[in-house]
Order: C-alpha cells, then structure tokens, then sequence
C-alpha cells in the first residue's frame, strides 16, 4: 500500500505518540486503562509557602498524565495530621507517595508502613537525615539547619554582630532546626544570636508581628540583624526596623520570596532572600516518584532544591520570572 | 477613663437619692458600671508595664503607638462582636471574614490590577452576605450560633482557599493601595495608625447605639432574655440579623486595613480574633450568657489585651514565655475586674 507523505508523517506522529502513551500507561500488571495515582502529602496551600511546591507538583502530573492526589497536613495540629493525612495516602493504594517529613518521629513509622505495602515512598522538603532509614527511595529539598547556616554568614558577613531569628509557626521542629543552624553558625563565627518564637495568636497577624518585632528590638537594643522564616514576617520585620528609626542599622534577610520582599531587595531594605524554590520541590518529587514507580530509576541520593540566595545580584531575572509565572518563584 | 456614654441600658439610670456621702455614692456607681471592671485592668495592665518595661521603651511615643494600634485592630472588630454578644450570640466566623476580605482586595487589586475600591466594595458585600447568612441561619434552625459560626467558619475559609487557588494559584498575593483607599485605610502619623481614628469613631458610635437609640434596648432585651423581649414586641430576630452583619462588616474592616498597610493579603489574616475579640469583650465586661455589658467596656478590654499582648516583649524576658505571661496576666486582668464588681455589688 502506497501512502503519500502527508499520511506517512501522520502515522509516524501517530506511532510516536502511541509510544509516548504506552510508555506512560500504567506496570503492565495493572489495569490498562488505569493512570497512575501519585499522593502527595505536604503542607496547607493556606501557608504561602506551599502554593508553588503544589503548582510545580501538578504542572509534573500534567507533563507525565499521572493522577496526583495532594493531601495537606493542618499545620495548627501538626503531629496528629501528619500522621492521620499518610494514613489515609497508604489507604489509597497509590503507584508511589511523596511526602514532606516535618516530624520525622510521628512521619518515619508511616513510611516504613507503606515502603512494607509495597508502595514506593519519595521524602520531600524535609527529613533529609531520616529518609534512607525509613526505606524511602530518595530525597529532593534541602536541609533546614543548612539555611540557617548560609543566613548567620551571609548577615555576619553584611556586618550583624546579634542576630535575632524569628519563628513564625510556634512550635514548628523545621523552622526551629532553621534557627537552631543559624545559633550553631553564629557561634562558629564568635557573634551572638537569639529567637524570638512568635504567640500563636499572632503568627497570622502581620501588623501584630511588626509590632512584636518592633517591641524585641526596642527592648534588645544590640539587634542588628533579623532573620525571619517567611515573606511576610520578613516584610513585617522591615516595617519595625523603619518604624524604630533603625534602617541601615538592622540588617533584615528572610526566607521566602514575595512582590513586596523582591521590592525591598531592590531598596535596600532587605539584604538578600533564602529562595527554598519549592515549585522544584513539587515538579521534581512527582517526576522522581512516577520515574522510580514507572522504570525503577531514581537519583541517587539527596537532590537539593535549597538554599539559593536571591539579592542585588540576580534580582533582575527573578524578578521578570516571578511576574511573568505566577507561583513558579511565588505568588504574584 | 471613661467619657462616652452616660447611661447603660440596665440599671445605670437607677438614681441615687441626692444625700450627704454623694461623692462616694457617685464612686459606687461608676464601679457599678459594666465597663468599670474593663477600664481596672486596663490601669492595671499600663501600670504593670510602666513599672516594669517602661525604661525598654513601652512608654516612648513609639511603644504607645504599638499598644493603642494593637488595640484598635482587635477593638475594630471585638466591639462588634461584643455588641452581638451582649444579643445573646456568638460568631466564630469573624477571623476566617478578615482573611476572605483580605484575599478579595489582593485577588482584585494585586492580580487583576483593578482600581482598589472594587476589592475593597467586594470584600465588605462578601462579609455582609456571610453576616446576613449566619443571622438567617441562626433564627431559621434555632440551633446555636456557636455551630452555625463555626460551620460558615470554615466553609469560608475553606471556599475562599479554593477560589483563590482556582483563580490566582496562591494564597497570599501583594496589593499595593493608593488615594483615597490608602488614606481611609492604611495612612499613618508617625507610627500612630488610621485604625486607631476608625475605631474610636466606631466605638463611639456603638456607644450612642447602644445607649441613645432604642435599638439599644431592644438589643439589651433581646440578649436578656428573647422570649420576654418577643413578646415585648422587640423584632429579635431583626436585630440579630443587623448584628451578624455588623460583626461580619467589622470583620471586613479589620481585613482592609491590614492588606492595604502591609501591601500584602493573606488567607489566614484574622485567625486570631475568634479567641481574642470574645476574649476583649469578656475583659470588658461582656457577660458569654448575653443581656450586659457596654461598647466602652469592649474598647478597654481590647486596650487590656494590646497592653499585654505587645508588653510582654518589653520586658526584655525570654520570649518563649510570652504566651505564657500573656495568659497569666489576662487571668490576672479579668480576676481583678470580677473581684470589682462582686464587691460593688456587694456594697450596693
């Protein structure tokens, strides 16, 4: 049979995607109509930080055609939904989970459970020392104390001689070990540092944080440098260092990146900003997990996402990034 | 302390007969006056931090400005929530209409760019609704407004999530004001807040309503018992209406101005007030059971509690404590004004 060009490209367009298809269609043991399921169990799209981990999760789901489940832990009850949100992905039966392993004492016992179900389990974000033990197959994110390392040396190195790191979720053990990285670095580098954990009927507050900031400061006159663990509190930090008269005296960084925060990079306000970039957290724990429960391949070892700096230096690109795709660096 | 309002709708105009000892009598009264256990520990509470952190700076013009804008950002909304307590019902819903309000002025004004005023005339129609919502509810099921609060709560929170998510991928977005928007909502003078002026102006103005106008009364009555009050001819159910609507419509306000001030619009804004904003009303004398209790009250209670909150972080102590010294002393607040009245009562 004779084909003419047209129809003979056609056909190998067709072929091609019927190739792409297959290799895409779910374990030949399964169902064939079925796609594969991945469970994302991860933070609350309440908490800034988590829209662009969950936006580079489903732009991954959608490249691959897999189903993604994202399952989010209340952070206001975060031991007991931690461990209620893994119960409920096993339960599902997905082809593999990725999960964020905030408490790793309530998480690991979870993640033995499935791995021993026979589900592939990919850490996320957090739990970086635990991930191997627990028989998880790999890890992508970064490690918390590590931020708080490159955030004291970078401040010292702007010329803070006390530093004082601001928890905004009480009781959060991954923004503690942030600060407790920084105290460690802090005394490597013979300066002085302290926390300030935040009242839990504030942490939502960002004119009450501004003043809480603005009240520490004013009472703990040799502050020169604030370090904060999200955008807004960073941002409410500059507010109080300006409404002390203390700009330029103070210097403020903080993890996170929002409009205003790559504004005040731009003025001077801030002196650099700890880019966790969680849309890659996102994109590349569903593209690991589909890979590993797809083909069995995996990168070895730990990926890291974090920490990467934004200041003066690279603010133009980000800046054109950040308005060109919302939720890719953060929201608009 | 007090200079608004002279009569509270219960028992405040029972004269006294004019007699020798007027001056105590007059002292006696004043103590019998609901807001009077309020204004206590608010003295109470200034004059702790005075003594105590008054050398850190609470009492430079920057820690007054702290404290009187702690206050009126809670005292915005607790005055509300008190004058709808004082009818009788509870709205838990307040916190998650801050956070919505706040997500309508960004979704408006930070994502599609629009002029500030169609978020802002949003937010306070949205908050209205839900307002009108929980009111119609709470009449129609005559179930507690503590559940039905506590269900539109969260299908708030929980619907304004999802559409902010839908539509802009996020849940916190930048909103930058300017004009006349910046000026009612988020201009300062020094560090002293344009929220401070709103809620003077709204507690004064709660105040002439409560005790000027017969709807006043017919919320006194309606929170003191409604089945007496009905058959009084009082239109309860109108009146807690209006008074849903007012809490949520404070709500909104409080959610506005914090947007607009920080530039930056989130959805968990707001989530203190459900504890706070009763706790202000209660400090000021609020009673939970309804029926007592004053705008005046509600306005000091909320200076207790800024007083507090912010102080502790004056002292200079360790601030893993702070939650703890904050509880402490408003136990402390509210055990001096109880002690207060009971012995006011006790005299009379």
């Amino acid at each position: 049979m004779r084909l003419t060009s047209k129809a003979r490209s056609l056909l190998a367009g067709a072929a091609a995607l019927g190739l792409l298809a297959l290799a895409w269609s779910p374990a030949p043991a399964r169902a064939e109509d079925k796609p594969m399921t991945i469970a994302f169990v991860s933070g609350p799209l309440n908490d800034s930080f988590f829209p662009p981990l969950y936006q580079g999760a489903q732009d991954a789901a959608k490249a691959l055609g897999v189903r993604l489940h994202y399952i989010p832990i209340d952070e206001a009850d975060i031991e007991a939904t931690s461990a209620r949100t893994m119960q409920v992905a096993i339960a599902q039966k997905p082809d593999a989970i990725v999960v964020g392993d905030f408490v790793t004492s309530v998480v690991d016992p979870y993640i033995k459970q499935a791995v021993a179900a026979g589900i592939p389990v990919y850490v996320n974000q957090s739990g970086q020392d635990q991930w191997k033990a627990d028989g998880a197959f790999g890890f992508v994110g970064q490690q918390g104390p590590e931020v708080g390392r490159v955030a004291a040396e970078r401040l010292a190195g702007a010329g803070a001689k006390d530093i004082l790191c601001v928890i905004n979720v009480p009781g959060n053990p991954y923004l503690q070990a942030i600060c407790k990285g920084l105290a460690e670095k802090v005394q490597q580098l013979g300066i002085k540092s302290s926390n300030l954990e935040l009242p839990t009927a504030d942490s939502t507050d960002q004119a009450k944080v501004s003043r809480d900031i603005g009240a520490y400061l004013q009472s703990h006159k040799s502050i020169d440098g604030v370090f904060t663990e999200n955008a807004a509190v960073g941002t409410a930090a500059t507010a109080a260092v300006d409404a002390a008269g203390l700009g330029g005296k103070v210097h403020v960084a903080t993890m996170e990146i929002s409009r205003i925060a790559l504004e005040q990079i731009q003025n001077g306000k801030i002196d650099f900003l700890v880019n966790e970039q969680p849309y890659l957290d996102g994109y590349f724990g569903v593209v690991f997990a589909a890979f590993y429960a797809k083909f069995g391949l995996a990168p070895v070892g730990v990926v890291a996402t974090g920490p990467s700096i934004v200041d003066k230096t690279n603010i133009a690109k980000i800046l054109k990034v950040f308005d060109t795709y919302p939720n890719v660096i953060g929201s608009k | 302390m007090s200079s608004a309002g002279t009569s509270n709708g219960r028992g405040g105009g029972a004269a006294a007969p004019p007699a020798a000892g007027a001056v105590r009598r007059m002292v006696m009264q004043a103590l019998l006056r609901p807001e009077a256990g309020g204004v206590a520990s608010a003295v109470l509470v200034f004059a702790f931090f005075a003594v105590f952190a008054g050398e850190n700076g609470f009492l430079s013009p920057l820690g007054t400005a702290n404290w009187l804008d702690s206050a009126a950002d809670l005292g915005i909304v607790a005055v509300a929530v008190g004058m709808l307590m004082i009818g009788g019902e509870f709205d838990l819903s307040v916190g998650s209409v801050v956070g919505a309000a706040s997500m309508i002025v960004a979704i408006c004004m930070g994502y599609f760019a629009l002029d500030p005023w169609v978020g802002i005339v949003l937010a306070f129609a949205f908050a209205g609704l839900v307002g009108l919502v929980n009111g119609l509810l709470v009449i129609r099921t005559r179930l507690p407004s503590f559940i039905v609060t506590l269900a539109t709560m969260l299908m708030v929170m929980g619907g304004m999530l999802g559409v902010a998510i839908a539509l802009t991928g996020s849940s916190s977005l930048s909103a930058t004001p300017s004009g006349l928007a910046k000026l009612l909502f988020a201009a300062k003078f020094r560090e002293f807040h344009v929220s401070i002026l709103q809620w003077i102006v709204l507690s004064t103005l709660a105040t002439y309503a409560m005790h000027r106008t017969v709807f006043g009364n017919w919320v006194y009555a309606t929170g003191g018992n409604a089945q007496t009050a009905r058959l009084a001819g009082v239109p309860v159910a109108r009146v807690k209406v209006i008074l849903f609507i007012c809490a949520s419509l404070a709500a909104a306000l409080s959610g506005v101005n914090e947007t607009l001030s920080f530039q930056n619009g989130n959805i968990t804004l707001g989530a203190q007030y459900v504890f706070t904003g009763i706790a202000a009303a209660v400090i000021g004398g609020v009673l939970l059971t309804g029926g007592y209790g004053s705008p005046v009250g509600t306005m000091f209670g909320s200076v207790t509690y800024g007083i507090v909150s912010l102080g502790v972080f004056y002292l200079g102590w360790n601030s893993d404590l702070a939650n703890f010294f904050i509880g402490l002393l408003l136990l402390l607040a509210v055990l001096a004004n109880h002690r207060l009245r009971e012995l006011a009562m006790g005299r009379r």
